[in-house]
Formats: C-alpha cells, sequence, structure tokens
C-alpha cells in the first residue's frame, strides 16, 4: 500500500537530483560515498483534514548536515516531526508513504517508539530541560532505557556534555536544577541530554530561533561538531544559518518538496523560480 | 453642563456608591461573624479542649475524641482521595486528553465538586451503613474521600495542563515511556499546583458536617476502631450547639474556631504555594 | 520496489517499558472511570434507597404537603418548597451585594488595597458552612428576634398585598433567617467568582468604553457585564446549586417545621435539612426511605442547576480559548 504512493516518477525525479546535486557537488567527495541514512517515500501527513505533507520523498544522507527551510506553514517542521513520530501524541495526526531508518519503515505501526526515539533524537526550538538537575537530565534517558552501572552513567554523562560544549561551565554545578541556565546552556543541556543516549539521528527543530546571536553561534559550532558524529537534519527559518552550517537543503513550499540539493547550488543557482525567488528574500 | 450629562453622572456617583456600600457590607458581616467566633471560642479554649474527651451535660472535658477522630478520618480519607484524585486527573490531562471519555468525565467531575454533601452522605449510607449494618468510622472516611476526589481531579487536570507540550515531547523524543515522562518530568513541573489541590481538598472535608452525619455518626467516648462509630469535630459542634447546656455550647464554640483555623491556615499555604510558583 | 521494510524497530536492551506503560495507563483510566462511576453510584443508590417511598406515595409524593412519622404520610412539597424559598431570598440579596463587591474591587478600591480584600474574600469563601450556621443560631437569629424581624412586622406586615409574607410573631429563627445567612455564605463565594470573571475583560475594551466619554457606572452596566454574561450566570447557578443543597449552615436557624407558611418570618425546612435532623431518628423503613427520596429530588434539582451553570461556563471558556 504505501509501496503504491511511491511512484516511479518520484523516484527518477529524485534520482535526477540526486545526481545533479552530486555533479554539482564534485569538490566535496563524501557525498558521493555518503550513504542515505534515511529515506522518504511518498509521505503524506494529515492534521485532521488538512494535508501538511504532500507526497514528499527524498534522502537525508549519513553523516551530513541538512537543512530544510521555506516559509512557516510549508510543512519543515512536520516532515522533522514524522522522523521520530512524536507527532503520534496526538490524535488525528496521521502519516502515510514511507520513511526508512536502517532498512526498517518506522511509519509501521509496530515500531518500538521508545526505541525509535533514542536512535532519533530531537532538540527542540525552545529548550526544554526537564525540571531536576543538570546531571539528571542528561542520565535521565540513560537510567530508564538501559541497564548501565553508576561509573558508566558518569563517563556517558560527562561525554556527553564535553560534546555539547557544555561541561567547561557546568562542571562544578551538576546537581544545579537544569532550568537555572541561561538559555543557551538550556538548548546546549538539551543537545547533550539528546547525544547522551547515542542516537544516529539527531533532529533540530529551529534550535536557535529562541536564543540572542551569541548562543546562537555556540548552538551552531556544536552542531558543525556534532555532524562527525551524526546525520543531522536542521529546520530553520534562517537562511544564513542553514548556508553555514549544511551540506545539504531542501526547499519547501506549501507542504511540497519544491528543491532538494546540495546548499551551495540552492542558494547560489536554484533550479526553481519558486526557490530563487524564497532565498533571495522576495516572500516568505 | 447639560441635564442628561448631570443626571448620567449622577447615577454613576449612586451606583458606584451603592457598590462600595455592598463591599463594605459584605465585609463588616464577615468580619463580624469572624470577630464572634474568635471571642466566644477563644474565652473556652485552654488545654483541656485538646487533652480531655467531651464531657456529658454541665461537667467538665474537651473535645480530644472529636480532635482525633476528625484527623483520623480526615487523613485516611486523604490517602484514599489524591491517588484516585491523581491519577484520574491524568488521565484528564494526558491519556484521555482528546478523548470523548474524558469530556464526559470532566463534566461529571464538575458536577461532583459542587454537589450537596448530605447526598454524598446518603450515598455512603446506602453503599456501606446498611449493607454493613452498623454506622462506621470507615463509611465516614470513604464519604470524605468521595469529596476530596473531585477537588483533586480538577486541580491535577488544569495545573497539568499548564505544562507546556513541547516538555512532553521533549520527554518523549529522549526515547522514555509515556508513564515515566509524566512520572519524572509532567508531575515534578506540576507538583506545586498538584499540592495546592490537596490542600484545598484538606481544607473542604476538614470542616465537612454533612456527609458524617449518618456515616461515622459519634462517638461520646474515644475510639480508634474503624469499624465503629468515630466523634469528629463538626458533628459534635453540630451536636452540642444545639444543645441547651452552657458548657457544650461553649465547647462548639472552641472546636469552630479551631476548625476555622485550621481551614483558614490550610487555605493560606495553598495560596503562598500558588504565588511561589508563579514568581518562579 | 520493497522499500518499506515491515518489522518492529529492533528492541535489543531486551527491557519491556510497555508493562509498566500499560499498568500506569490502566490505573489512570479506571480511576477516570471510579469519577463516573460515584455519580452513576449515587443515583442508582438513591433511587434503590427512595424506591419504597415512591413506590407507595407515587407522584402524589411531590404534592403532598403532609410530613408525619406518627401517621406515616410523607410529602416533598414543604422541605422543597422551603429548599426553593430560602435559596431565592439567598440569591436575591447575594447577587447583586457579591457584583456590588466586585465591581468595587475592580473599579473604585485603592490599589493597594484591592489584592489584599480579593483574598480575604477568596478565603471567606472557603470557610465551613458550619461557621455559619452556628453563629446564624447564637448571634443572628436573636438579632433577627430582637430587632429585624419586630421591625419588618411593624413596616411590610401592615402593607396590603405583601403583609402576609412578613405576618407573625418574631421566632428569630425562620425561613428569611435561614435565607439570610445563606446569602452571607455565599456572598465571598459570588464576589470572588465575580471578580475573577471582571479581571477577565481586556484592558483594552475598558479604555475604549472610557474614551468615549462613559462614566464608570455605564462601562461596567454596559460593557463590562455584557461581556461576561454568560459566565456570571454560569459562576451564579453554581452559587445557587450551593445554596440549594447547603445543610449546616441551614440547619441550625431554619426550624425544622415541615409546613408551608405564608410569613417567611416562620419556621420552616428544607430538603437537607430535613435529611439532617431526622435521618438518625427515622425509626421505620418507609421514613427512611421518604428522607432518601427527599435526597434523591434534591439531587436531581442540583445536577440540573450544576449542569446548566456548566454549559454557560462552558461557552466562555471556549470563546476564550479562539
Amino acid at each position: 500500500m504505501t509501496d503504491l504512493l511511491t511512484t516511479d516518477a518520484t523516484r527518477a525525479k529524485i534520482e535526477a537530483l540526486s545526481a545533479r546535486a552530486a555533479a554539482d557537488f564534485a569538490d566535496e567527495p563524501i557525498m558521493e560515498t555518503a550513504t542515505p541514512r534515511i529515506e522518504i517515500r511518498g509521505l503524506n501527513f494529515h492534521y485532521g483534514k488538512h494535508q501538511a505533507l504532500k507526497n514528499v520523498s527524498l534522502d537525508f544522507p549519513e553523516k551530513q548536515v541538512t537543512a530544510i527551510i521555506g516559509p512557516s506553514g510549508c510543512g519543515k517542521s512536520t516532515l522533522l516531526r514524522v522522523l521520530n513520530r512524536i507527532y503520534d501524541l496526538y490524535p488525528g495526526h496521521a502519516a502515510t508513504g514511507s520513511v526508512t531508518i536502517d532498512g526498517t519503515n518506522i511509519l509501521d505501526p509496530k515500531t518500538d517508539l521508545n526505541r525509535l526515539r533514542t536512535k532519533v533524537g530531537m532538540v527542540f526550538q525552545k529548550p526544554t530541560p526537564f525540571p531536576m538537575s543538570i546531571y539528571d537530565n542528561v542520565a535521565f534517558a540513560l537510567r530508564l532505557n538501559t541497564n548501565m552501572s553508576k561509573a558508566d552513567i558518569d563517563n556517558r554523562v560527562t561525554a556527553s556534555l564535553q560534546k555539547a560544549a557544555l561541561w567547561d561551565e557546568v562542571k562544578d554545578k551538576l546537581t544545579a536544577s537544569g532550568l537555572s541556565l541561561s538559555g543557551g546552556q538550556q538548548q546546549r543541556l538539551c543537545i547533550a541530554r539528546t547525544i547522551a543516549t547515542e542516537p544516529d539521528v539527531i533532529l533540530f527543530d529551529e534550535p536557535a530561533s529562541a536564543l540572542d546571536p551569541i548562543s546562537t553561534k555556540r548552538v551552531e559550532e556544536t552542531i558543525m561538531e556534532l555532524r562527525k558524529d551524526f546525520t543531522i537534519v536542521i529546520v530553520t527559518h534562517n537562511m544564513q544559518q542553514a548556508q553555514r552550517i549544511s551540506a545539504r537543503t531542501a526547499f519547501m513550499y506549501l507542504g511540497e518538496l519544491v528543491e532538494y540539493g546540495d546548499t551551495k547550488q540552492i542558494f547560489e543557482r536554484p533550479h526553481k523560480e519558486r526557490t530563487r525567488d524564497y532565498v533571495c528574500g522576495r516572500f516568505g | 453642563m447639560s441635564t442628561k450629562l448631570a443626571r448620567r453622572k449622577l447615577t454613576n456617583t449612586i451606583m458606584m456608591g451603592l457598590a462600595t456600600a455592598s463591599a463594605a457590607l459584605g465585609m463588616a458581616m464577615l468580619a463580624v461573624i469572624l470577630l464572634h467566633l474568635v471571642t466566644k471560642g477563644a474565652s473556652s479554649l485552654d488545654l483541656a479542649v485538646f487533652l480531655q474527651d467531651t464531657p456529658g451535660p454541665n461537667d467538665l472535658g474537651g473535645l480530644r475524641n472529636a480532635i482525633v477522630g476528625s484527623l483520623i478520618m480526615t487523613v485516611i480519607a486523604m490517602l484514599i482521595g489524591i491517588p484516585i484524585g491523581v491519577l484520574a486527573g491524568t488521565y484528564l490531562a494526558e491519556y484521555g486528553r482528546f478523548s470523548k471519555l474524558s469530556t464526559i468525565i470532566r463534566f461529571v467531575n464538575d458536577i461532583l465538586l459542587s454537589a450537596p454533601s448530605i447526598i454524598v452522605g446518603l450515598f455512603v449510607y446506602q453503599l456501606m451503613v446498611v449493607t454493613q449494618g452498623h454506622f462506621s468510622a470507615l463509611a465516614g472516611t470513604v464519604a470524605l474521600a468521595i469529596l476530596v476526589v473531585p477537588i483533586v481531579v480538577r486541580t491535577t487536570e488544569d495545573v497539568l495542563r499548564l505544562v507546556p507540550d513541547t516538555l512532553r515531547e521533549a520527554g518523549l523524543a529522549v526515547g522514555v515511556t509515556r508513564w515515566m515522562v509524566i512520572r519524572k518530568v509532567i508531575y515534578t513541573s506540576a507538583r506545586a499546583g498538584i499540592i495546592t489541590g490537596i490542600l484545598l481538598a484538606l481544607a473542604r472535608i476538614s470542616g465537612e458536617t454533612a456527609p458524617l452525619l449518618f456515616t461515622a455518626l459519634s462517638n461520646n467516648f474515644f475510639s480508634l476502631d474503624l469499624n465503629a462509630p468515630m466523634a469528629s469535630l463538626p458533628i459534635t459542634i453540630f451536636q452540642f450547639a444545639l444543645s441547651p447546656y452552657d458548657n457544650w455550647q461553649a465547647l462548639a464554640w472552641s472546636g469552630a474556631l479551631l476548625i476555622t483555623v485550621a481551614v483558614l491556615a490550610l487555605s493560606i499555604a495553598a495560596r503562598l504555594l500558588t504565588t511561589k510558583r508563579v514568581k518562579s | 520496489m520493497s522499500i518499506a521494510v515491515h518489522q518492529t524497530f529492533p528492541n535489543p536492551a531486551g527491557r519491556k517499558p510497555a508493562s509498566g506503560e500499560t499498568i500506569f495507563r490502566g490505573l489512570t483510566l479506571a480511576a477516570a472511570l471510579i469519577v463516573l462511576a460515584t455519580l452513576l453510584g449515587v443515583f442508582v443508590s438513591l433511587f434503590l434507597g427512595a424506591w419504597p417511598a415512591l413506590h407507595r406515595y407515587g407522584l402524589g409524593f411531590f404534592v403532598i404537603q403532609a410530613w408525619n412519622p406518627v401517621t406515616e404520610k410523607f410529602g416533598a412539597l414543604a422541605p422543597l418548597y422551603g429548599t426553593i424559598v430560602t435559596s431565592i431570598i439567598a440569591m436575591i440579596i447575594a447577587v447583586p451585594v457579591g457584583l456590588g463587591i466586585a465591581i468595587f474591587l475592580t473599579e473604585t478600591c485603592p490599589r493597594p488595597l484591592r489584592r489584599p480584600i480579593g483574598i480575604a474574600i477568596e478565603l471567606l469563601a472557603g470557610v465551613p458552612s458550619i461557621i455559619y450556621g452556628i453563629w446564624g443560631l447564637f448571634v443572628f437569629a436573636p438579632f433577627m428576634q430582637t430587632t429585624v424581624q419586630p421591625f419588618l412586622i411593624d413596616t411590610l406586615g401592615t402593607v396590603p398585598g405583601i403583609g402576609d409574607f412578613f405576618a407573625g410573631p418574631p421566632y428569630g429563627i425562620g425561613m428569611l433567617t435561614a435565607g439570610l445567612i445563606l446569602a452571607i455564605m455565599v456572598l465571598p463565594f459570588i464576589a470572588s467568582i465575580a471578580r475573577e470573571v471582571f479581571l477577565t475583560v481586556p484592558d483594552m475594551l475598558r479604555e475604549a468604553a472610557y474614551g468615549m466619554g462613559m462614566t464608570r457606572w455605564e462601562v461596567n452596566r454596559s460593557i463590562v457585564i455584557p461581556h461576561v454574561r454568560s459566565a456570571l450566570v454560569g459562576g451564579t447557578m453554581l452559587a445557587l446549586g450551593r445554596a440549594l443543597g447547603e445543610t449546616m449552615a441551614v440547619t441550625f436557624v431554619i426550624g425544622n417545621a415541615p409546613r408551608i407558611a405564608t410569613s417567611i418570618l416562620q419556621p420552616g425546612t428544607t430538603i437537607s435539612a430535613a435529611i439532617a435532623n431526622e435521618f438518625t431518628e427515622a425509626t421505620t423503613n418507609l421514613y427512611t426511605s421518604s428522607l432518601i427520596a427527599l435526597g434523591l429530588v434534591l439531587f436531581v434539582i442540583t445536577f440540573l442547576v450544576l449542569a446548566a451553570a456548566q454549559l454557560m461556563l462552558q461557552r466562555i471558556k471556549r470563546r476564550a480559548g479562539e
């Protein structure tokens, strides 16, 4: 049933797109060796009667940063929320099509969502520290989902906070409440919390839109560090940010994927007129 | 100034004057009640009130058995009512948030919240006293617990819904099960509000009289037996106030003062918790 | 073209997170169903308890004024009448005064006093009704007997037409006294609801009205009150629900006389007062059953009033949510 939605035409289009992107990005050899970590085919999404995604098909390559841009309401956040099925929280939200991660269609109703979400982590628009200590924030999922020893958890917490570039600021006050940190620190705490479960994929939903410029810069630097180890998908309304940190960019409009390719190409030589209008700031 | 404007201004002065007067009247009435309560209640309030049991007519005594009875029944009622209330509130705010069943239960709960407490007494009489064949403290406890539940359900649901969805999503996004997110994240965020609801429920049942009238009944002696009738402060006040004996009436006033102080203290504590939460 | 591999996302940790989840979820649902079961239980148990009386007297139960345990003739009319009359007296007084307090608190009260007075009123709304009852019995009823009732008998009692309502000797206790105590009891409740509701009116609306040159009274009468009308009606009905079912504040001062007197200065009874006073003394099954039948009548009435109140309040909540 789901496969039927993935028309040959779409597949052909995507292959063509990928080929073109690869050609444009010849000076970056990583593109050619990258295997797709996430394959989306014929994805439709409904909030009740409203269709938020229309037959979207694209791949997110492994260990790269892919940005999704588009005007508000274009479905970019929705697309992200499909990837860890967080939309399942709400009734009437339904996705059809297929989203394959490591050979498994995660839209399958039998999917173990807890397991999926430890593999596909998410950082939200607003910092969302849990109402507990900094240490407990990072150790939270480890304690509940694994049988790790106290020492292992200690090490993992330290490593995660280091990777999120927060360690130096909090190492002396790990028992302080996560809510006592500044907005930028809270967001990096959320990143640390996410990488602590050792996911393969990290989703960022406009992670810096609630932050000041300096905090934004630090979060961006953290993301740049993380791309070595994780497949990253970031939704952003900030086109400079997309250009700064992503290798590939998808442009969405009114629930459809308009154009997908190498970031440089999308911003400098877009193929579609709509993409050009958007990246030149003519609408959105 | 035109006559029309003058008339409008006059109306304004009269009506706003009436509003002020009604406020003064209302506040004065309530002040008078509290004043009487303190003067009449405090005049016979001594240590014996806490140390001695209810006396016979024109005898010396206190309210010890009634105070202890009230404490026992209130505490057990809270222990029964809180878990049911918090869990049901959790269902309404979390698992069943969008379901039809929740709409019905919310409606029913709001009715129970304001339903006459004497009706609850009749219900428990039918449910327990008739089936067991005798009045008991346990029946009184159940009646009080039935009053606790709707208050806790309502406040729990309200405060859980104040917790932003992003926090729920964030909890789930690290791969933790829903109930763990609720227990460790959502409850912690909403703790102050849930405790406020519990304190309000406690304040409410501390002074409830009608549901105990024909469930726990009363007892002139000190008793800790949950299967036997048990004295309580409100019922003792009721009986003693309507009696013709001066010493009983004096004890009724003392008991009324004790209940009022307890209820006001609980309400103020609940309020302080809420304001602290708003500030932080 | 098999892209979608239908298999469960692997769960190597081997734990079963679902079991705790299922149990917890089940417990919350069970607790929610207890709430529903309680209401149904109240209806069913009251109906079963009332059945012997309803079966014996039929619909006559609701129109018979007699309440005689000796001859076993029981009718709900007198307590029903007392319940409604005392509640009407209470609402006639408490609603305007409560609104007055709310307008005072949101308009004329000096700012530093608004919060303390508002809080004091909310606290008073939580004072148990037995406190109002004991005060009514020892302080208010004697005051009514020596001062208010003689005055009413001498003035209104002589007016043709309405004189009958204020006739008779001053007992102190009675329907009017009970109604007034009820009014004092629901007053803080109405005032705090009205205040809360008035505070939801956007400042913009008030400012716009003042900008048109309206006086304070006109702004409140024509803008504020109409804006929140359904919430006010809902809140008033909640208060009415309380007054109808109130037991302790009334039982002390109503006189517990199961008859319908024209004069509101005379003793009467209400449903809850009759149950509170007589239930443990009811000697025969039919007597007990008749009292439970009274309880059923009270429950049905308050259920309808409270349900209507809910609908009113939901309407404004929905509007606020839009």
